[in-house]
């Protein structure tokens, strides 16, 4: 008997050891997102973690729809994305020369830069859309 | 008479020993891998000390540190070299040779780094053994310069530190070691060079369907040879450049504006990166780093102190 309850504490203390190996949980979040009530076909989303305790997680998202791994907490959510403009820079080396595609966002800054966006994900708080307008 | 007095072995016994060898294989081959892993990140670490080694040599003969790029993005500001930190520092890595045609060949045809020949070179000292990329001259660029295609020469997995946040619009005056046309000396890396990250590492990606300029010094020309540490090593968010990119695992890339810029730093090492430090000293960077840390080592005169 004294044999099985040693057994026991030593299982105890193993299952403990585990559960503190588990460190932070996190989530797999998922959503859609929209820019004035179309799905955003190309993009980048990221959550980045309001307490700064751990870096940022980053996603990209393909036909409105994004997926990815964030631990729990207050999130601000940046949301880019950019289309080519046609353009390109003038290439020093001549005509025919690579020239350089110019880019621009096509997301309003209250979005990314100085993002209104919020997220607090959680157990059972995993699923997050964002209807973005362009003005 | 035949007398079966020969004792064979049962298939049961046959069996168990077979399952025996087998398992004992299965313990050593992990372990095989992990030293080499191990091995691969020892050679790395002492790329990183040449790396250290040059970039002190350059700051010794000529006072200042190389530039990080020697263009402004997207500008055609003379003399357009298209050229980063790695030409000045050929001569210290004991790539003499290679400078001596990139020099002659550059003041022949109008500063352009990109033409020069030998730039597909494969620099060892400034390739991680462990990135199975490694050592990538192959481009899948369909761009022509007077009708021929465009090579790219070699893409490097070792880059220099532009500081912590996304790169500037014309690539000047950021908060870290190296940016365009930086000419910082060790003096002016006020939070002590012991504090401060010059360099670090990058994946380098093959171009499948898409020009990849992570890491390309030849013709560099959006601060691909350098990275930022706005976020911690090996972070999900990808790089973001103007131009093309290939998207690997652990690795990805999107298409950004002027003010989404920036590379981190990566590496096929388990659970982190090498960096090196302004004093030449090389650490190993979790990913796990806490991300201010991280940052505050990235800047070279952000005031902050760095605990271990």
């Amino acid at each position: 008997m004294f044999r099985f309850s040693g057994l026991l504490v030593f299982s105890g203390f193993i299952l403990t050891g585990l559960l503190g190996c588990g460190g932070a949980a996190s989530y797999q979040v998922e959503g859609v997102v929209t820019l004035d009530n179309t799905a955003l076909a190309e993009g980048d989303i990221m959550f980045i973690p309001v307490d700064k305790k751990s870096g940022p997680e980053g996603g990209k998202i393909k036909e409105g729809k994004y997926s990815l791994k964030a631990p729990a907490g207050d999130m601000r959510v940046e949301v880019r994305a950019v289309r080519a403009t046609g353009k390109t820079t003038p290439s020093a080396a001549g005509p025919g020369a690579p020239g350089d595609p110019v880019y621009e966002s096509i997301i309003p800054e209250r979005y990314n830069t100085n993002s209104e966006l919020k997220a607090s994900v959680g157990s059972g708080k995993t699923k997050f859309d964002f209807a973005l307008k362009s003005k | 008479m035949f007398k079966s007095e020969r004792r064979g072995f049962t298939l049961i016994e046959l069996l168990v020993v077979i399952a025996i060898i087998a398992i004992l294989i299965g313990l050593l081959l992990p372990a095989v891998q992990k030293v080499r892993e191990a091995a691969a990140r020892m050679q790395c670490s002492n790329n990183f000390k040449q790396l250290g080694l040059a970039l002190h040599g350059h700051h010794d003969t000529f006072g200042k540190l190389p530039p990080g790029q020697y263009n402004n993005f997207y500008s055609n500001d003379a003399p357009w070299i298209r050229g980063c930190w790695v030409q000045p520092i050929l001569p210290f890595i004991e790539q003499d040779n290679l400078f001596r045609i990139y020099d002659t060949a550059r003041q022949a045809n109008g500063n352009w780094a990109l033409v020069v020949p030998n730039k597909d070179t494969i620099i060892k000292t400034l390739v991680c053994p462990s990135d199975p990329n490694g050592g990538k001259t192959q481009t899948r660029d369909t761009n022509t310069v007077n009708g021929v295609a465009v090579v790219q020469g070699l893409y490097t997995n070792y880059v220099l530190c532009a500081g912590s946040t996304y790169y500037t619009t014309n690539g000047q005056n950021m908060n870290g070691t190296f940016y365009v046309k930086s000419e910082i000396t060790m003096t002016g890396v006020t939070d002590g060079t012991s504090n401060t990250v010059f360099a670090s590492e990058i994946r380098v990606s093959p171009d499948v369907s898409a020009n990849d300029l992570r890491g390309r010094y030849c013709n560099s020309w959006e601060g691909n040879n350098w990275f930022s540490t706005l976020n911690p090593p090996n972070t999900t968010v990808p790089d973001g450049q103007q131009y093309q990119g290939q998207s690997i695992v652990g690795a990805p890339i999107s298409n950004q504006g002027p003010n989404a810029l920036a590379l981190y730093a990566r590496s096929a090492h388990t659970g982190g990166v090498q960096a090196m430090m302004g004093d030449g000293s090389v650490r190993f960077i979790a990913n796990s780093i806490a991300p201010l840390t991280w940052q505050a080592m990235g800047t070279r005169n952000g005031g902050e102190t760095i605990s271990n």
